[in-house]
């Protein structure tokens, strides 16, 4: 039923049809990415010192960067590694946040309250801690950065799941279910959970963009995945000192990302108009 | 309402606590010598083990833990391993540069956000409408550092229009100086009529609140927008305009009323992302603030600096957070007396 | 509510617009007499006594040392600073300094050589930041108010100790009673220095301002005013170099110095300094164990393409491990080139296989010269099948991981830089045996190797020409057992505007301008 809705919605807002294609054609790259580029071991550790900082040409259309590697193929290479980081974040804080959240809104009283207050406790640390603390730890890595993310994130997702469920629990059927002796999880299975997806999907949809820009950000800084696997804030971090003549090694992959980001956004917002028809 | 919010208070102090013991024990889980940190680039065998002694290092764990928040109740947050001066000192220092650019970028999302949330949602589908919704989507969109660099490029290489970084040039520090009443300048340079360095500030701050607030503005103006939606469309602001009352005193009034609640939510949050994205702000244009001094801190397992930062920037969050639950109950007593239900039936 | 915004935008603008005005009217006084260094350090370290830091590029031009050292050629050259002159007794123990009359402190007291004692009695005291350096003295003896001995335990290089570039600055006696930094790091200073510090801004500038009754004098056309401003991005220094608005910075990435060299407003200053690309061995972790591997590892360098691509030139092949630059130095560079195949024949010669060799490499996280190499290396040994997987921290974890033998990596990739001007410096802590690692962290452990270069030291005071050649034979001994492959000598560089002249960069002082030097 929600595909039905989907396609019709492709059909009025062209915007939102263009965006879902371009999504679909970043997720294929990130399986195929590495076949359709055109020097793909330059985006996994192969250097070319003497093809160093090369303009955009035709032998290669983004120019290449300080190590003579292709730009373009690096930034195709990424695609699997910034997608798929974004999965693992965005799957662990659901992961993580949705039972919580879940528990939080149906049992009353302590539980509740301990698992908000816990919630909040984690978003109180400064923003960057965790994955500093994860990196300095494990090493800089896609796992340690994502695993940092989850934790910083789950309460959100927590907190939509408890309001959710807590305005659900009040009606009527759940009462009935209650008062014919239904176990809690049997409840929750079948009544809660159903009706509480909904804000969830808006939520990851909405998030997703901001997923890969934070992973992004922290590759940038350096608390992310480590050379020579390619992702695009990691890209772009080297070229902080040399873009000033050198324009196209700081241009391709910031747009890149931008672009990615944008699209994500624009599904994400429509989407939402889709399932919560009150906007 | 008192009970309400002893109880709130209370939980702002137990969640300090520990935010405090988790910060403590997961940098104590990160390998690197605070020693060798205190003494700098080619320590002795002699001086490291001296240096243990002196910095306590060698009493177990929990001792260590305990000493530590014995002196911050005192107001001792301890000796900076890489700069050798008080944390609290550096904090004092840094804090007001954050705050000011934090709060400075704040003042700006929201007046500007309200504005054009206001302005779109009144004229639903309209050009503005349309512009503010391809920029806000951009805004939020944009990874911020490539912003910021593009902005220095721009705006202070190319148009020479902004100073490329700093909070003060150098010829307003020896010719028109400034005394730090408050450590933030603006208020500083008012409070002491020197408008030279005022001019100096404003030009200074423009290009990181800038960068910094392109994506806040841009999510308070889409929040705003669609909360005002909803309650124009509401059942109470139809039955007002039934009845005779004006479109715009309905959408000044009435309407405005309602849709401040969840934007209020969204300014909480939006301190939050602006606390973290200040980081990369202050990096590339030199902003003496916090964000630098932590991650150059936590970089460099510089326990009491990163201790200090965390429990700060956590009580800002905190208390923060606090204070909105304080509005909340205030302009919504449905809240607190629900509160109290929950107290009493536990 | 919508006048009420109405009225706040035009507010707005109107403050914008005043504030543009304001700035205008800043009198654009005479950019003649200021020169402004921008660097990427902050500077807090401000207790001359324990100062290890790049403090000292403010330091050098605050505080002086008894004498200086003169790099950049083999020969070394000692110029006489606080002390005019000075001589030592045959064994090498006394050491008699004849200290500059006439000379005054900032705060108008006049030098002495109780200041003399006093502030290298604190460093000592104090024992923090470098003040290892002063482990060879005794006792200090006052003859005159101008005359100063100095007793050893053992002999040893006092003449390079007194000029080293930390730990041994003189300030006056009445700030050097105190055993605590409180004083010195509210930003106070009390030297014999050209300039005093005027304001210090944490974290964004320091100002300072001539000293009147400079010894030396204010005659020719000097810099009145000098700044050091710290700029984190070094993107921003290359636009405020190029702009203008900086007159000398130095960390400029080597691929824009070579566009800059075309750029007729400004000057590119290049030196040899003392610093080098190294990377150490493990000597006691496998693979690297064997002697064949890290042989190998040599030749799968590419040295030249390091030097030609990666430093663009601004670099050289090294001789060993002390800098070409140095007294002590072997004349030769070192006899390893970029050789795949022998590579190869050499991993196959090792006792493991070569699919089953596993090598880590561990450099600091945030230098993108040592980035690139690693990565280079990384290919170089990709290609002839060899796994080598990189391991990026930040300095002191990685530093601390290499001290301990289960973390430690097989390939330690750093940069070294000497304290004082000696080869004992990089030899003995690279390569000297250690019980509890502290750089040598090739794990290298060769008695007679020790006992060449400890005696080698005590006589570099007294005869240093034969304790040169004991140096460069140690250093032989090196390259055949091979616990580091030396990558590369740095050069230096400096970018100023045309303006400023008299720019000699002193490598004994990394990264210091002594802005007295200069002139317009």
């Amino acid at each position: 039923m929600i595909l039905s809705r989907l396609y019709r919605s492709c059909k009025k807002d062209f915007i939102f049809f263009l965006s879902t294609g371009v999504v679909a054609i970043l997720v294929v790259l990130s399986i195929v990415g590495p076949l359709l580029a055109p020097y793909p071991n330059d985006a996994y550790g192969e250097v070319h010192l003497e093809k160093k900082l090369l303009p955009p040409g035709l032998t290669h259309v983004f120019g290449t960067d300080f190590l003579g590697r292709d730009i373009l193929s690096q930034i195709l290479c990424g695609t699997r590694t910034d997608l798929v980081a974004a999965i693992i974040t965005v799957g662990l804080t659901v992961i993580i946040g949705v039972p919580l959240g879940l528990a939080a809104g149906y049992a009353r009283g302590f539980t509740s309250e301990t698992i908000m207050r816990l919630a909040d406790l984690f978003v109180s640390f400064p923003p960057l801690t965790l994955p500093l603390f994860l990196a300095a730890l494990f090493g800089s890595s896609m796992f340690s950065l994502a695993t940092a993310l989850a934790i910083s994130w789950w309460p959100w997702y927590a907190r939509i799941v408890r309001s959710q469920v807590i305005s659900v629990r009040e009606n009527v059927y759940v009462e009935a279910a209650e008062a014919g002796g239904m176990s809690k999880i049997w409840i929750l299975r079948k009544h809660i959970l159903p009706n509480s997806i909904s804000p969830i999907i808006v939520q990851v949809s909405m998030d997703f963009g901001y997923v890969i820009l934070a992973i992004s950000a922290f590759s940038f800084l350096g608390f992310g995945v480590k050379p020579p696997i390619p992702e695009w804030g990691l890209l772009l971090s080297s070229t902080r000192a040399y873009f000033l003549d050198y324009w196209w090694t700081m241009f391709f992959p910031g747009f890149w990302i931008f672009l990615a980001v944008l699209v994500f956004n624009l599904v994400g917002d429509g989407l939402r108009d889709l399932l919560d028809p009150r906007v | 309402m008192i009970r309400y919010l002893v109880a709130r208070t209370l939980l702002s102090v137990l969640l300090l606590l520990l935010v405090a013991v988790l910060t403590f024990v997961m940098i104590h889980l990160v390998p690197g010598d605070q020693a060798a940190l205190w003494l700098g680039p080619r320590p002795t065998p002699e001086q490291l083990s001296e240096a243990r002694q002196k910095l306590g290092l060698n009493k177990p764990i929990y001792e260590q833990f305990y000493i530590y928040l014995d002196k911050v109740v005192h107001g001792d947050l301890g000796i900076s391993l890489r700069t050798k001066r008080a944390v609290a000192d550096e904090l004092r220092e840094r804090f007001p540069a954050t705050l000011e650019l934090v709060s400075g970028s704040l003042l700006f999302a929201v007046s500007v956000g309200l504005l054009i949330g206001y302005l779109s949602a009144h004229k639903r589908g309209g050009l503005i409408d349309a512009i503010s919704r391809v920029l806000s989507i951009s805004g939020v969109s944009m990874p911020i550092f490539w912003l910021a660099l593009v902005t220095q490029l721009l705006f202070s290489s190319e148009l020479s229009l902004l100073p490329l970084q700093g909070r003060l040039g150098d010829e307003v520090l020896r010719h028109y100086p400034l005394a730090r009443i408050t450590g933030i300048y603006t208020i500083d340079s008012i409070l002491q009529w020197n408008w030279t360095a005022f001019g100096d500030v404003i030009s200074h701050l423009a290009g990181p609140v800038f960068c910094l607030t392109l994506s806040s503005t841009s999510l308070i103006s889409r929040m705003f927008r669609s909360s005002m939606i909803e309650a124009l469309e509401d059942r109470y602001v139809t039955a007002l305009q039934a009845i005779g009352i004006g479109r715009r005193t309905v959408g000044s009034k009435f309407a405005l009323r309602m849709a401040i609640i969840p934007t209020i939510t969204i300014v909480g949050l939006t301190y939050g992302y602006l606390l973290g994205g200040s980081f990369v702000i202050e990096s590339i244009f030199d902003w003496p603030g916090l964000g630098k001094f932590a991650v150059d801190s936590l970089l460099a397992k510089d326990i009491p600096s990163v201790l200090g930062v965390t429990l700060l920037y956590a009580s800002s969050y905190i208390g923060i957070n606090l204070v909105i639950d304080i509005v909340y109950g205030l302009v919504d007593p449905r809240i607190v007396r629900g509160q109290k239900r929950r107290i009493y039936y536990g | 509510m919508k006048v009420g915004l109405k009225l706040a935008s035009v507010c707005l603008v109107i403050v914008s617009c005043i504030s543009l005005e304001c700035r205008r009217e800043e009198p654009r006084e005479s950019a003649l007499s200021k020169v402004e260094y921008v660097i990427n350090w902050d500077m807090t370290a401000w207790d001359p006594s324990t100062s290890y830091d790049n403090t000292s590029v403010a330091l050098s031009n605050i505080y002086e040392p008894l004498l200086w050292y003169k790099g950049g050629s083999s020969k070394a050259e000692i110029v006489p600073a606080l002390a005019e002159s000075y001589n030592v007794s045959k064994d090498g123990l006394t050491w008699r300094f004849q200290l500059r009359k006439g000379v005054k402190f900032h705060d108008g007291s006049l030098f002495r050589s109780s200041d003399v004692k006093a502030s290298v009695e604190r460093t000592v005291a104090m024992n923090q930041g470098a003040s290892w350096i002063w482990k060879p003295l005794n006792t200090i003896r006052i003859i005159g108010d101008h005359e100063i001995e100095f007793r050893l335990k053992y002999p040893a290089p006092l003449d390079l100790i007194v000029s080293s570039g930390f730990g041994a600055w003189i300030t006056c006696q009445k700030h050097a009673a105190s055993r605590n930094s409180d004083w010195f790091m509210k930003g106070k200073e009390c030297g014999t220095g050209p300039y005093v510090l005027k304001k210090w801004e944490p974290g964004q500038q320091i100002i300072l301002e001539y000293f009147p009754d400079y010894w030396r004098g204010w005659t020719g056309e000097k810099f009145k005013i000098a700044i050091i401003r710290t700029v984190g991005e070094v993107s921003t220094q290359i636009q405020m170099i190029r702009t203008g608005q900086a007159d000398i910075v130095r960390q400029v990435p080597f691929e824009i110095l070579k566009n800059m060299e075309k750029d007729p407003a400004l000057r590119v200053v290049k030196y040899p300094s003392f610093e080098s690309v190294v990377a150490l061995l493990n000597c006691r972790k496998k693979p690297t164990d064997d002697r064949n591997v890290r042989r190998a590892l040599a030749y799968a360098v590419d040295y030249e393409g390091i030097i030609s691509k990666l430093l663009m030139g601004y670099g050289s092949k090294p001789s060993g491990p002390v800098a070409k630059t140095l007294w002590g130095s072997l004349e030769q560079p070192i006899p390893f080139l970029h050789a795949p195949r022998v590579a190869d024949s050499l991993f196959s010669a090792a006792k493991h296989r070569k699919n089953e060799l596993s090598l880590r490499l561990s450099f600091a996280a945030g230098d993108e010269l040592l980035t690139n190499i690693a990565l280079t290396l990384q290919s170089s040994l990709r290609k002839i099948g060899v796994d080598l997987d990189l391991e990026v921290y930040p300095w002191s974890i990685q530093w601390d991981r290499a001290k301990h033998l289960e973390t430690a990596p097989n390939i330690f990739l750093f940069y070294w830089w000497p304290t004082y001007p000696t080869p004992y410096e990089p030899l003995l802590g690279m390569f000297h045996s250690e019980q509890e690692p502290v750089y040598n962290l090739s794990y290298y452990s060769n008695k007679k190797f020790d006992s060449l270069i400890d005696e080698a030291h005590s006589i570099t005071g007294t005869n240093r020409s034969k304790a040169a050649e004991s140096f460069k034979q140690a250093q032989l001994q090196l390259l055949n057992d091979l616990p580091a492959i030396f990558i590369a000598d740095l050069e230096r560089v400096y970018v100023t505007q045309r303006r400023v002249g008299g720019f000699d960069p002193n490598p004994a002082y990394a990264n210091v301008v002594f802005f007295y030097e200069l002139n317009l």
